[in-house]
């Protein structure tokens, strides 16, 4: 992609997919806010433009009724009608917006229990390492090696239940992540599918995604809550796997 | 008389910057690495062409003995640390290779780590070895004792993926004597840290100048040292005695601009380091360092102070007094700002500044992880500019409340001099709000208290009491967000003085500008969680601050929306200042529409800690406040010289600015969009080519504003007379002459009103 379609078209890897189909299409708040942007960008732009088009100072204007004079308050300018205007349309679009963004955050907001998912994962976020802990009884597919790597004489490195910077997690089922920090602030962002949540020593906070939203492949998992000297290269792969 | 003067004085400048370049301390302080004679023996084992380059963070330790007596064998220890995957995991994650001027060198007994290669001195690691991080091999002693055995080890650190990249290597020299060998002192220089050169060039540069204009004078003028001292002396002296509040403003603009240089240079300095990916211009710890600076050293040396030299040199004549109403405070309040700022970066001589983010977050900030002692400089100058900010929001209070002229009721006062009365009133209740924050913050680094820290400490009775690392959170985001505010809201004010100023009309709904200033000030208490909302804080207090951060768009869509009205049916008169008012609501328009679109909480959880957030408080702070004060600048530096700035430049200077600034920081919207995290010093190579963009639309940014220095420069010596009422402005401040007499008004004004003057 060049530079500048990159600067027009901004492809949104990062939102979550219609955030579950709650808010999809240009219903939804992602394009709901593109547009409003655009639309209340535009109406200043163009009006500053207009003004400076058509109001623009020249040479043996004559001076105004209530020009402006040093140490005199001028006369006071206003219109209480228009004011009232750009008070309430301004306050029922953000209402609008507000309203909108509610059913994509009940949708964020309720992670299933434990019970109701597919899988729990124990994220530990450490200076500067991501583990990831999958449950005893939880039996890993045949196939899931992306995360084990092989030396030489045929041994798997790592033990697949614990893996370090590397997750495998099945496609087309809820993931829950219960995510802990050992040591300072951490924040696991899944980037391609927009799940973020902060990694606080001392609380559990948690996190979720409908695999069956996303497409399988491998994703990327990045710290962003700074953390220290190597925070930038706290990484992580998250391969979503079809069973 | 005076030409041949000033060509001696620029042969001087030209020569001390000569001497100033010649003395900058190059980046060459390390052994050239594995070259000639030793790179074909390396290749040829394996271990080198990972990178052309040694790197900082690898560190190669030789363990050896305090000395060696002739003949005898010693086991030493060569240890490999930092650089990629310093963990416990994996394998093929390093290598060695070294070797001695004199003795032997030979791989242990069994050992099949190292191999000492046929028909050759030095040692290397085997396909085996490269698993380690350490290696034991051992040393006989040379047949004389009383020389000095120098040991060349290289130590590559490798990151265990396929190929080359993202290994780093460095290499050590280490020097054993014999029992009977004299020791040659030898001084170890070190290698300074980049910040370290920048500074050590400045205080050269400094210095040298210092030198060639006393040195100028005392030659042309045939003075003594001392007496062209006292000549300067002279003119310094009033500058660090005055209490009138027209030279503390000065000061505070001077000093304001003097660290927004600085913090420009360390933001160019962030820029270089992700010019690509995996730069290795800073290491981690100076960039962390760099962009902690780069923010603290943009929102409370350079931004704040700026906003303060304005409204001390302006409220007073705004409200037609003589000056602040404690003078002494007032000067107090100023100097604490230097002493502060030098106090926070007294870090840099210290082995690193303050490398926790201008937000100190906790546990790293109270961790020992986080650069001792440069995050407690910045800790105490923080406390120190928070004293600053306190004494100058009671100053503020007072002198608009009680000060008045005849005539300036509330509702009359100029809409700058409102802003400011908000503002100061959000300081006096944030800032102490924060400053007892960092104090709690000194007790848990120095003394070990656990406000903050997150680790639990049990009493006798058995019960544990945890700390939440979030209460720092909500203090300083309480804090944090009105901060916001104070720095935007009198940028709101200088907008407005100089559109309606240059409409040569009065504001549109004058009051209503009133009234959305304090409600935007009132709002900024309630809306700070808004910077919490992927913390996993109470769901209920998320909505709520959403719902509140959404409603300031109404009160500052109200204020564009006036500003608009007032040209509308005016008479627009395109000069510096109206130019730069302009560029500022469009720039300004677009940093609050990314605030609403950051403001929705599924959009905020994808954004948060993105350079989608650097973009928006970059076109709210630059493209707002900072542009919004150079417009001030130029409107009111014929108020405080007497001379107008120069049109051609200053037109130059806001094109340049307004284009680079958006090419700069508008394309990091879209990084910001594909994922790549703020404060992260290196990212995905696919972002390579958007970043170069604005890296080199930034520098372009930065070098433009010379051409504001220089017009700042060239103005005050040969700018046109100003008159007291250039711009045909109407507040009292252009009812007094230009610049205004020592009293500020010799006599105290009365603010007429157009309705009863009719």
């Amino acid at each position: 992609m060049s530079l500048l379609e990159d600067i027009i078209f901004s492809d949104n890897p990062s939102i979550w997919h219609d955030f579950g189909g709650t808010s999809p299409g240009y219903a939804g708040i992602t394009w709901q806010m593109m547009i409003w942007s655009i639309i209340t960008g535009l109406l200043v732009f163009v009006w500053m433009g207009y003004n400076l088009i058509m109001f623009k100072h020249k040479e043996g204007d004559p001076e105004h009724k209530d020009a402006l004079k040093a140490g005199v308050f001028p006369h006071e300018r206003g219109n209480p009608r228009i004011e009232i205007t750009w008070t309430v349309a301004p306050l029922i679009l953000v209402i609008w917006l507000t309203y909108i963004s509610l059913a994509p955050l009940d949708y964020m907001w309720d992670v299933p229990d434990e019970e109701e998912t597919d899988l729990v994962v124990e994220v530990t976020a450490v200076q500067w390492q991501w583990i990831f802990t999958l449950p005893d009884d939880y039996v890993i597919p045949e196939g899931f090696t992306s995360c084990g790597k092989f030396n030489e004489t045929g041994v798997r490195q790592q033990n697949m239940r614990t893996t370090y910077d590397c997750l495998e997690i099945p496609h087309g089922g809820i993931i829950r992540f219960n995510i802990n920090a050992e040591d300072v602030l951490h924040a696991f962002y899944i980037v391609e599918i927009g799940v973020k949540q902060d990694a606080v020593p001392g609380i559990q906070t948690l996190s979720w995604i409908d695999t069956s939203n996303v497409k399988p492949g491998l994703y990327n998992i990045y710290c962003t809550e700074y953390c220290g000297n190597e925070h930038s290269k706290m990484l992580a792969e998250v391969y979503i796997t079809e069973n | 008389m005076k030409g041949a003067n000033l060509k001696i004085l620029s042969v001087g400048f030209l020569i001390s910057i000569l001497v100033a370049i010649s003395a900058f301390p190059t980046s060459d302080g390390l052994p050239s690495g594995i070259t000639d004679p030793t790179t074909s023996t390396v290749e040829a084992n394996g271990c080198s062409c990972h990178n052309p380059d040694p790197t900082t963070s690898v560190n190669v330790e030789l363990i050896l003995p305090e000395n060696f007596t002739a003949g005898v064998t010693y086991t030493l220890t060569l240890n490999l640390s930092g650089g990629p995957n310093d963990g416990v995991r994996g394998d093929n994650y390093g290598g060695f290779f070294i070797k001695a001027t004199h003795g032997t060198l030979e791989p242990l007994e069994n050992d099949t780590s190292v191999q000492k290669p046929f028909d050759e001195t030095h040692l290397t690691h085997t396909t085996e070895g490269n698993d380690y991080r350490g290696w034991n091999f051992s040393w006989t002693a040379p047949e004389k004792d009383d020389v000095i055995v120098t040991f060349s080890a290289y130590g590559n650190s490798v990151n265990g993926a396929d190929g080359n990249q993202n290994d780093y290597w460095n290499s050590g020299s280490f020097d054993l004597m014999g029992v009977n060998a004299v020791a040659v002192v030898d001084v170890d220089h070190g290698e300074l840290s980049t910040p370290q050169k920048f500074i050590y060039a400045f205080t050269i540069l400094a210095v040298t100048l210092g030198v060639v204009v006393i040195g100028n004078r005392m030659v042309t003028k045939e003075q003594s040292f001392e007496e062209v001292l006292k000549d300067y002396w002279k003119y310094i002296y009033p500058w660090l005695t005055s209490t009138d509040h027209k030279y503390i403003g000065i000061l505070y603009i001077v000093t304001g601009f003097a660290w927004f240089f600085i913090a420009g240079v360390l933001g160019l300095m962030i820029r270089l380091q992700l010019f690509e990916a995996d730069n290795d211009f800073l290491t981690y710890q100076e960039y962390n360092s760099t962009f902690t600076m780069h923010g603290t050293t943009m929102i409370f040396m350079a931004a704040m102070p700026i906003i303060f030299g304005f409204a001390n040199y302006l409220i007073p004549l705004q409200i037609g007094c003589r000056d602040m109403a404690f003078p002494r405070l007032n000067a107090m309040s100023y100097w604490l700002l230097p002493t502060g700022g030098i106090v926070i970066y007294m870090g840099y001589f210290t082995g690193g500044a303050g490398d926790v983010g201008w937000t100190g977050y906790v546990p790293y900030a109270t961790s020992e992880t986080s650069t001792v002692p440069g995050t407690d400089f910045w800790v105490a100058g923080q406390i120190m500019l928070g004293a600053s900010s306190t004494l100058t929001a009671i100053n503020f209070v007072t002198t608009i409340l009680r000060m008045r002229a005849p005539g300036v009721t509330f509702m009359r006062m100029p809409l700058f001099t409102w802003s400011i009365f908000v503002t100061v009133f959000l300081l006096l209740l944030a800032i102490p709000v924060f400053a007892v924050a960092l104090i709690l913050l000194m007790a848990d680094r120095t003394f070990g208290t656990l406000y903050f820290s997150g680790s639990c400490a049990g009493d006798l009775m058995g019960t544990t009491a945890c700390s939440d690392p979030i209460l720092w959170q909500h203090l300083f985001w309480y804090f944090g967000h009105p901060e916001v505010y104070i720095v935007i809201l009198p940028a709101f004010g200088v907008l407005s003085e100089i559109i309606s100023t240059f409409s040569r009309r009065p504001i549109f709904g004058y009051t209503s500008m009133v009234y959305a200033m304090a409600t935007i000030g009132v709002i900024s208490f309630v809306v700070y969680g808004h910077h919490m909302f992927t913390t996993g804080a109470d769901p209920l207090f998320r909505f709520i601050v959403m719902l509140t951060t959404m409603l300031v768009a109404v009160p500052t869509g109200i204020k564009i929306f006036n500003w608009l009205a007032t040209m509308t049916g005016g008479s627009i008169v395109t000069k510096t200042p109206m130019i730069f008012a302009l560029g500022t609501v469009i720039t300004f328009t677009i940093g609050g529409i990314t605030g609403i679109i950051l403001a929705s909480i599924p959009l905020d959880i994808a954004f948060h800690d993105t350079y989608f957030v650097v973009a928006h408080f970059h076109y709210v702070l630059v493209g707002g406040t900072i542009f919004a004060f150079l417009g001030g600048v130029y409107y009111w530096f014929p108020k405080m010289t007497g001379k107008m700035m120069n049109e051609t430049l200053g037109l130059t200077h806001f094109a340049f600015s307004f284009i680079f600034f958006n090419a700069a920081f508008y394309p990091m919207h879209n990084v910001g969009i594909s994922g790549m995290p703020r404060r992260y010093a290196t990212y995905d190579p696919a972002l390579t080519e958007m970043n170069q963009f604005i890296s080199i639309a930034a520098f372009i940014f930065g070098f433009a504003q010379l051409i504001f220095v220089y017009n700042v420069i060239y103005s005050y010596k040969y700018g046109e007379e100003a008159g007291d009422d250039p711009w045909d402005g109407w507040s009292l401040e252009w009812a007094t002459s230009s610049p205004p007499p020592h009293n500020s008004f010799t006599e105290i004004p009365t603010l007429k009103s157009a309705e009863e003057t009719e």
